[in-house]
């Protein structure tokens, strides 16, 4: 059990640099995978972990995050005593000074105060793993440290670029953050924290006009804290660009891959919802995709992610692309290094051909 | 419908027809259709008709039932007032036994449904596949003061003999009640869902519960009885899509109408939805090898070879070189490399070992469990086919 660790995803903090993904969504919602969004990665490995009570902090664009989160049950959060907390803007206090980030820190402290438990695990939503972090909590608390950042050693042929951040390291200490390309110790955005500590820096970044609580409270002042890491042993994805987002999705359309990150240790949990068995009709033709329930083929898919409710008619074809919920392809129309957002119809004989690296988005919602 | 209505579900049958299929289960949580059981279609019924408290009667197997409807929130029946309710036979201090006929098991249950004090008491069945709307049978009912109404469906005059015929007056009136007649004069079978005065059917259910000769069945006892009373009662046409799930060669063709163009509906529909008690299980998984047509393919599976006609269910794995055609496959069972499946059901949790060849050669579809599978194995000459 780990109830006494407070789980907090923080989307206030993160960039946003998903393009037309995320004009109308956080980063936290984005779809992935036919039927999960990224935030569900980061819920299920805390529900994994034995965490209990989690708050979201979300900053804009939360609509689609209210709707998605709005029964913690489907998440593993399950019990009276577990709860989920999603905190958007509610600034109402006139002494309020705090900036950034700050701000929800500050008039969401009731989070902090109202938790019984030592601890605070960070985490965002543009790292996703299927794990949990029981053995990195039991490490920062045998530690005694203050701050545990969890780390992963990448391949050197696979090291995410900035804004990840790798690790600088003297023995167990973590004496600071590069952007060094060719550092594989990356920094996984998760940290776990002694909650008085995390208060701590909050009160002093507020008093001292700070707007960003990991990088003016944590990593400018790393020497005053007793840190450490731990590094996790798990396939990992990061989300910084629609190249990545592309990339991590074509990735996963491999089999073993795919059966070793969904149907490993744990199940990733998400909203629970109706559809009926997907349809492979007569002329259908599918080929090394995956195909959420509700959709129904008549046409072509070849490695692709093919999403709820989604239909591909006759003669369409579908190839290399990543399909969200609700989308229709209409007879004979061809799609090719795509990502079509929800609600997108492709209308009779139209050919929409992106390039692998850079794939063609079409925004939500709209007819071509 | 505002106006009180109890639904008793009658889900306790042991489906003895089914044989392997409710070895261990009751008949309306056979698993049906890709992710569903049998009873998701009158729950959804229930669901989509906002009819709001309901007893689900259970007796036969019924661990996994119970689980499945459990407080009900698929079918958005977690309620504080009303709900669903399990009702198993029970003890109190008069004694206890089984439930022995439909009506019966309507009266050990009365101080359930005399709780609520309805208006009407609506009968229900757990094990057929149909989405009809009860708000408008009991806008008939009401319309035509009727003391208890029946639901009837046309069938083929050839097949009448098979079922229960109900002899209906130009406006629906009900003089008779055939039960599988020798010579139907008529083609209205009942659908077994009933919808009763509440206060008219309650002296009949007690009075029947004395009787030592009765069987206690609505169709045997109650309705004659009612007839003969000259009470008013009235058969609702119901014009849809309706099977009794009650053999395995039924239960195999039911699965397959579902791949046809014109009964789709009963899983896609968007205005009359079924909802299974979904689980939260990956998308599937389509691999380099796979050829589908015209099936049903549910998520947490991983699917090689050749599949056609077929349902298969949530978390089925077929392998390369395998070639499955107008089969079922139940959750999570395993079909090795090079297998060939023609119409055959695979029990829940099976695994198909490389090389195997199953036909089905008589009109029963093969079932394939734990204790058949050695069986058919070794007949269909297995390995070396």
């Amino acid at each position: 059990m780990n109830s006494d660790v407070l789980g907090l995803v923080n989307l206030q903090a993160e960039q946003d640099d998903l393009e037309a993904l995320t004009f109308f969504r956080s980063g936290g919602s984005l779809p992935f995978m036919g039927r999960y969004r990224l935030i569900d990665f980061t819920l299920t490995n805390m529900s994994y972990s034995g965490i209990k009570t989690v708050g979201v902090f979300a900053g804009n664009k939360f609509r689609s995050l209210l709707d998605h989160l709005s029964r913690k049950e489907d998440f593993g959060f399950e019990g009276r005593n577990s709860r989920v907390f999603v905190l958007p803007p509610d600034w109402n206090d006139p002494s309020d000074i705090s900036e950034g980030d700050l701000k929800h820190f500050h008039n969401h402290s009731d989070l902090f105060a109202r938790f019984k438990g030592k601890h605070v695990l960070v985490a965002g939503s543009q790292f996703i793993t299927n794990t949990n972090y029981k053995k990195a909590i039991a490490h920062h608390k045998a530690q005694n440290n203050d701050i545990t950042f969890i780390s992963e050693r990448r391949p050197e042929y696979n090291i995410p670029s900035a804004p990840m951040l790798k690790l600088l390291t003297e023995g167990d200490e973590i004496t600071g953050f590069t952007n060094d390309r060719e550092n594989n110790h990356v920094y996984t955005d998760v940290y776990i924290i002694k909650k008085d500590v995390l208060l701590d820096i909050v009160r002093t970044c507020i008093d001292n006009y700070k707007p960003n609580l990991f990088h003016n409270g944590i990593r400018e002042k790393l020497d005053e804290f007793r840190t450490g890491f731990y590094d996790i042993e798990a396939t990992t994805y990061y989300f910084h660009s629609v190249q990545s987002y592309f990339k991590n999705s074509m990735s996963l359309l491999e089999k073993d891959r795919y059966r070793a990150f969904f149907h490993g240790e744990n199940l990733v949990k998400t909203k629970i919802s109706t559809n009926p068995p997907t349809l492979y009709k007569k002329d259908s033709d599918v080929k090394s995709s995956i195909l959420a329930n509700g959709v129904i083929v008549e046409g072509s898919i070849e490695s692709s992610v093919i999403s709820r409710n989604v239909t591909v008619k006759k003669g369409a074809t579908v190839k290399n692309s990543v399909i969200f919920a609700s989308c229709t392809i209409e007879p004979g129309a061809y799609v090719e290094n795509v990502i079509l957002d929800k609600g997108v119809t492709i209308t009779e004989g139209r050919k929409l051909i992106g390039s692998e690296d850079k794939p063609y988005i079409v925004a939500k919602r709209s007819t071509i | 419908m505002t106006s009180k209505v109890v639904a008793m579900l009658l889900a306790g049958g042991k489906g003895t027809r089914l044989g392997e299929l409710t070895k261990d289960l009751a008949k309306p949580a056979v698993p049906f259709g890709g992710k569903y059981r049998i009873i998701d279609f009158t729950m959804s019924n229930i669901a989509n008709s906002e009819i709001s408290t309901v007893g689900v009667v259970v007796q036969y197997s019924p661990l996994m039932l119970n689980k499945h409807i459990g407080i009900g929130k698929p079918w958005g029946l977690d309620r504080q007032h009303g709900g669903v309710s399990v009702l198993a036979p029970f003890s109190d201090r008069e004694g206890g036994s089984w439930f022995s006929g439909t009506a019966d098991a309507i009266v050990k249950n009365l101080n359930y449904v005399e709780q609520y004090e309805p208006d009407e008491l609506l009968v229900l069945s757990g094990d057929h596949v149909y989405q009809m709307d009860y708000t408008k049978m009991l806008a008939f009912h009401r319309s035509q003061d009727a003391d208890a109404t029946i639901s009837v469906i046309e069938v083929p005059m050839d097949e009448a003999s098979r079922f229960g015929i109900l002899n209906t007056n130009e406006d629906l009136s009900i003089y008779e009640f055939d039960e599988k007649p020798e010579n139907p004069k008529n083609n209205l079978a009942s659908m077994g869902i009933y919808i009763f005065k509440w206060d008219v059917i309650k002296p009949y259910l007690l009075e029947d519960e004395k009787d030592k000769s009765s069987d206690h069945d609505f169709g045997k006892d109650i309705i004659p009885k009612l007839l003969a009373d000259e009470k008013r009662l009235f058969a609702y046409k119901f014009d849809g899509y309706w099977k009794d799930v009650g053999t395995v060669t039924s239960y195999w063709e039911t699965n397959m109408d579902l791949l046809k163009e014109d009964f789709q509906t009963l899983l896609m529909s968007k205005e009359w939805a079924t909802y299974p008690n979904e689980e939260n299980r990956p998308p599937e998984y389509i691999g380099a090898t796979a050829e589908i047509t015209n099936s049903l393919i549910s998520s947490g599976s991983f699917i090689e070879g050749r599949i056609e006609d077929s349902i298969l269910f949530i978390g089925v794995e077929t392998k390369t070189g395998s070639e499955v055609s107008s089969s079922i496959i139940l959750p999570d069972a395993v079909i090795g490399e090079n297998v060939i499946l023609d119409r055959v059901i695979v029990t829940s949790g099976i695994e198909i070992p490389d090389h195997a060849v199953i036909r089905s050669q008589g009109d029963e579809p093969v079932v394939l469990s734990k204790d058949t599978l050695e069986d058919y194995l070794n007949e269909g000459g297995g390995q070396n086919e």
